[in-house]
């Protein structure tokens, strides 16, 4: 028996948004040819749809659905107002009803996951005593966790990460962000998990490439305790729902003050949602790595601050400043070259230290290395060798050692000598202008270069040309140790407003990418098509008078083909007909009764039964 | 948190607050199980690593002590991860043992040889089920006796251990050694004592057995290879890098030991003497012919009691093999670090021996037991035309050109102006720049090539101030003692080899008699691969906590 009619029934009572809910949560494929609650039972009965919308159900759930009475318990009318909802249930003449569709699907999806319907009695997960552990620690995995993501949302400013087509992220990016930053390649998967989900990096799905968002340079000038809250709230908002479920559940079951262990909680989830798909599960895994690496949970149990941010979706900024350490005062510049970060800086000394030393290793407290390259790389970006100490002495408690000051000036002096500019020319799209003429005759013969083709423009000797792009030939020159610089490279002002400003530039190459086509406070809107269809079934189930079971039944047979046993009413009397329903319009019923060989037209009023033939 | 000295790092590094006033304290119990990597003026950087916990385990301290003096110093709580970490490594060392037990059938308590076996054991028969099943140490174990033992031969004693540590279940070496042959040799103190630090290392090794002695060059390893000897009073076999370096041996025994020049034999390529205490080179014990080694049977022509491995971490990979054969052995090594280039620091410790006693440089620096340094990286530009040389030529060529600058001539001729009166050494890697700079400098030149006896000569008069130059390959790198050197100028070098760069500076840290600073030259040339690889000797250099200038040649 299908379970078209009553589920059509259930439509058919819910309200507007109850109805535009439902086919948000469950989208049939076409809704422009859905025009009643009958056709869009039709489509929600569907296996393929019915399979998606009991994949994300908990066993309390799955196992009303049960058809067998034996193992389907009574409904509870919290539950059964949610299966009804989401178009798992219908009713007949007022009473809730099992869709054998649905039961069907369920059987097969159980089945094939090697489970059967009488696995749906719920076993409560015991919640087991864990030992006492010092969750006073989780600062330093936040600490750890917001300067890595400093780290790396620098590095993306600078040069966008790639996309695969599915819209991962690429491998090549993340190795090249662990490289570039020094960040363990599994833990630069999940900075960038942060930074996705505090939409401080979005994906450009056209260009297939994974750029900063316009918040990024907001997010980058705040403490580093603003910035761990923005994190944090932005992870809390995308927790997964079943989890969010079982901490709930769990936090109602428990009395005692003793925090949850979210990784306890996710490992209950196969459990006790077991259609859950794989993907769903990977996006649990991902987030109860995500809470341990930001700190919101140490060795797998909630910190206090993130209990209270679940159960308030609040966090209060005066708690978590109590528990970081206080901005370093300063960083320990050394002879060797390696700078050594003793804790948190102020975004203004971080923002310095960026753009001259990299990272070798972030923590709480971090280290850094200022090499020839490092400092070069500052100088082409535009920094002078005075903006470059004025940095240096703003944020060393140790000064300026003797190395990194020769550094500053020997490189100062000869950078400017080689300028690498894009040009349109015959010669080539890159041209490189050489202040010296022997170290020009050098590029030219110079063995590491060859692949440049480089040539002369034949009207000055310190004029160099090559067909690769400018980035290629810089590359190439800095690798075979010449020092170059680009041409465009706009000088910017002394030390700190050198490092500050180097950022906004970075922030208008954002803003001229495509990345700020997107809108990241747009959120998903309803499709059109949905609304409408919402709208259209509301309407159709209210706008014919006498609509109701009878009329769903006939219509149902219309569609089928199918006779039925219409009974009738007149004068008292009453008739019942076998009949072929053709078309029900303007309160009437046209059907041809195949016994008598006639057509017969009957209001609507006056039936009062229709069966299955 | 606290206002500790110490921050512990996710990447097991410890950073350690120099000017804190707990640092002192915290450096001392650190250096039981952390290896010091980096010791610039301000932050010095230790290391946590699977041998230096195994170290520490063999010394007998508990993880339970490590993590202590890591919570009780750290400024911010020590990741859980490392803590963990510490823990499992800390108890993996010694679930296993390699011991003597009584041969079934034989009289029980009896310890005699020929009544014991040697057996792998274990408590824990997971850990020897595990162990057992790899295949590379099936091989080696006889069959099983019980579900807690497994019997080794003696040949395999080596081998196993290098194998356990391998895969991560170091055994703990409890089977003893045999004594070797009783021999009389006592220290002569006469006019000199033996250090504090030397008679700690001393001590240490005898209590340990076999292991590593750690310390600085010029800090008088030979002394404290004299001294064990003394302690342990048998036959003693001494390894060594060179010929110069076992006369040095000799000449270092007969001044501070009773021994007499009757009972010092040298055995190399030169001269094939094997007398209660003999000195052998790497080289001879190595050396093939038809694919067999010709000189093994000395390893065996005494009942030796004691072998003194110098300069252990060079030791050739053919020695380790040989040396896994004489794990019944006592066995020293000395060096001054423990950072091999090969990367094989594992088969010290397994079959030498853990570190039984290391002495950072600075320390002994402030003791004034070696002169302090200063180094100065000299930056030079190519003359006319060796630019385009450079520029043209293949990879492999281009260190040969850039370090072989001829601009490198006159500077260190100014250097060596602007010490007048001092010794001075000219170090270099290529035979002709080092000829040519002998030439211009005037001064005789030291290589493989040279004889002996023509070495000793030379270095004897450059003791006297007969030489105030000379210009050595890299064959002095090692071994040589030359009291008096207080400038080295190097030239060119075995491109970046930290090892090397430490022995060099060796050659200026004997304390100078009129308390003076050493110095320390590299002459670069500039913006080429020679900049390249001095960046990474000298990184060393200044990590090690020396002062470190870099110049322009001009402005010398």
């Amino acid at each position: 028996m299908s379970g078209t009619l009553a589920l059509a029934s259930a439509l058919a009572e819910m309200e507007r948004d109850e109805l535009a809910a439902l086919v948000r949560a469950r989208p049939p494929h076409s809704p422009g040819a859905i025009a009643d609650p009958i056709g869009l039972a039709s489509e929600l009965l569907k296996t393929e749809s019915i399979t998606r919308a009991i994949a994300t159900l908990d066993r309390e759930h799955l196992a009303v659905l049960a058809a067998d009475d034996a193992y389907a318990p009574e409904f509870s009318d919290q539950i059964a107002e949610e299966l009804l909802e989401l178009g798992l249930l219908g009713r007949d003449r007022g009473a809730v009803v099992r869709l054998p569709e649905v039961t069907a699907a369920l059987s097969d999806a159980l089945a094939a996951r090697g489970g059967a319907l009488e696995d749906m009695r719920t076993d409560p997960v015991e919640s087991e005593e864990l030992p006492e552990i010092d969750l006073s620690v989780w600062f330093t995995a936040a600490l750890t966790a917001v300067g890595q993501a400093a780290e790396c949302l620098r590095s993306l400013r600078d040069r966008p990460g790639k996309l695969n087509r599915s819209g991962s992220i690429a491998v090549a990016t993340l190795k090249q962000l662990s490289e570039a930053t020094s960040i363990e390649i599994d833990d630069v998967a999940l900075v960038l998990a942060a930074l996705r989900r505090a939409e401080l990096v979005i994906p450009l799905t056209h260009d297939h490439l994974l750029v900063a968002s316009a918040r990024a340079r907001q997010w980058l000038g705040l403490t580093h305790t603003a910035r761990w809250i923005r994190l944090a709230r932005a992870a809390h908002q995308t927790m997964p729902t079943e989890l969010r479920t079982e901490w709930a559940r769990a936090a109602a079951d428990r009395e005692d003050a003793q925090p949850h262990s979210l990784s306890v909680l996710a490992s209950s989830i196969p459990h006790r949602y077991p259609l859950l798909p794989s993907a769903e599960f990977e996006n649990i895994e991902e987030f109860v790595r995500l809470s341990e690496y930001l700190g919101l949970t140490h060795e797998g149990r909630l910190t206090p601050i993130a209990s209270t941010l679940l159960a308030t979706g609040a966090i209060d900024e005066a708690v978590v400043a109590r528990a970081m350490p206080d901005a370093a005062p300063g960083v320990y510049v050394q002879p060797d070259l390696s700078v050594v970060v003793p804790g948190p800086l102020d975004p203004e000394n971080e923002a310095s230290l960026a753009v001259l030393a990299r990272a070798e290793h972030i923590g709480v407290a971090s280290t850094r290395r200022i090499s020839e390259s490092s400092i070069t790389e500052a100088y082409e970006r535009g920094l002078t060798p005075a903006a470059a100490r004025k940095a240096f002495e703003g944020v060393s408690l140790t000064g300026i050692p003797q190395p990194l000051e020769y550094l500053l000036e020997s490189i100062g002096n000869r950078v400017g000598g080689i300028v690498v500019g894009e040009v349109d020319s015959d010669l080539g799209r890159t041209r490189i202008t050489i202040a010296r003429d022997d170290t020009a005759h050098a590029l030219l013969v110079d063995r590491s270069l060859h692949h440049l083709q480089l040539q002369r423009s034949g009207e000055s000797e310190t004029e160099l040309f090559s067909r690769l792009s400018v980035d290629h030939v810089l590359a190439a020159l800095t690798d075979a140790r010449y020092h170059a610089s680009l041409q465009d490279a706009a000088p910017r002002a002394e030390a700190l407003e050198g490092a500050v400003d180097d950022e906004a530039a970075a922030d208008r190459r954002s803003a001229r990418s495509p990345a700020t086509r997107v809108s990241a406070e747009d959120g998903p809107a309803i499709p059109n098509p949905l609304t409408e269809l919402a709208e259209r079934v509301y309407a159709t189930a209210r706008a014919v008078p006498g609509t109701g079971d009878y009329t769903r039944r006939l219509e149902l047979a219309i569609r089928d083909r199918s006779l039925v046993l219409v009974t009738a009413e007149a004068r008292g009397e009453e008739r019942t007909f076998t009949l072929l329903p053709v078309a029900l319009s303007a309160g009437r019923l046209r059907a041809a009764d195949q016994a008598a060989g006639v057509e017969r037209t009957i209001p609507v009023s006056m039936i009062t039964g229709v069966e299955p033939a | 948190m606290t206002l500790g000295p110490l921050i512990v790092q996710s990447d097991h590094t410890v950073l350690l607050e120099v000017a804190h006033p707990d640092a002192e304290d915290a450096r001392h119990e650190l250096a039981v199980f952390a290896e010091l990597e980096r010791a610039p003026e301000h932050i010095h950087t230790y290391r946590v690593t699977r041998l230096g916990l195994w170290n520490a385990r063999a010394a007998g301290h508990t993880a339970e002590e490590i993590l202590d003096t890591l919570n009780r110093y750290a400024k911010f709580p020590v990741p859980s991860g490392v803590a963990s970490e510490i823990q499992d490594t800390m108890r993996r060392y010694g679930r296993l043992t390699i011991e003597r037990a009584p041969v079934a059938g034989s009289e029980s308590g009896s310890d005699a040889d020929d009544e014991t076996q040697l057996v792998l054991r274990s408590e824990d028969p997971m850990v020897l089920r595990e162990v057992a099943s790899a295949k590379k140490i099936a091989s080696l174990l006889g069959n099983r006796i019980d579900e807690h033992t497994f019997p080794v031969e003696p040949w395999a004693r080596g081998e196993l251990k290098q194998q356990l540590v391998a895969r991560g279940w170091p055994a703990e070496d409890l089977a003893g050694y045999t004594p070797g042959e009783p021999y009389d040799i006592a220290l002569v103190e006469d006019g000199w004592t033996l250090r504090d630090y030397q008679a700690k290392a001393v001590d240490a090794f005898e209590r340990g057995g076999s292991g590593v002695v750690v310390l600085p060059c010029g800090a008088g390893k030979t002394i404290v290879g004299a001294a064990s000897m003394a302690a342990v009073g048998a036959k003693t076999l001494i390894l060594v890098t060179n010929a110069v370096s076992a006369r040095q041996w000799r000449d270092e025994l007969l001044r501070r030991t009773s021994l007499t020049e009757d009972e010092i034999g040298e055995y190399s390529g030169q001269v094939k003497e094997i007398k209660p205490v003999t000195i052998a080179t790497y080289q001879i014990l190595t050396s093939r012919r038809k694919g067999e080694y010709q000189h093994l049977s000395l390893l065996d022509a005494e009942d030796w009691g004691v072998i003194v491995y110098d300069e252990v971490h060079l030791l050739p990979a053919p020695v380790f093999k040989l040396t896994a054969d004489l794990q019944a052995r006592r066995r020293l090594g000395l060096t001054a670090t423990l950072v091999r280039e090969d990367g094989r620091e594992s088969d010290v410790f397994s079959l030498i021996g853990p570190k039984r006693y290391d002495a950072a440089w600075k320390d002994i620096e402030a003791q004034g037991f070696i002169a302090p340094a200063e180094c100065f990286e000299v930056r030079v530009d190519f003359g006319e035309g060796e630019r385009l040389d450079y520029a043209v030529a293949e990879d492999q060529e281009r260190y040969r050109i850039a370090s072989s600058a001829l601009i490198k001539q006159p500077i260190a001729q100014r250097i060596i102006d602007r010490h007048p009166g001092e010794s001075v050494l000219v170090i270099g890697q290529y035979i002709d720049q080092l000829e040519s700079m002998a030439e211009a400098l005037q001064a005789p030149l030291i290589t493989g090539q040279t004889p002996v006896d023509e070495r000793e000569r030379l270095f004897q008069a450059f003791r006297s101030g007969e030489e105030r130059i000379l210009v050595v390959s890299k064959v002095a790198n090692f071994s040589v003692d030359l009291p008096d050197a207080s400038v080295a100028i190097q030239i060119s070098g075995s491109f970046g080899s930290r090892q090397e760069e430490a022995q060099r500076l060796g050659r200026l840290l004997r304390p100078k008699s009129n308390g003076a600073t050493a110095s320390f030259y590299t002459l670069i040339t500039r913006d080429t691969v020679d900049q390249d690889f001095a960046q990474n000797r000298q990184r060393f250099l200044a990590e090690q906590g020396y002062a470190y200038t870099i110049l322009d040649a001009e402005d010398l």
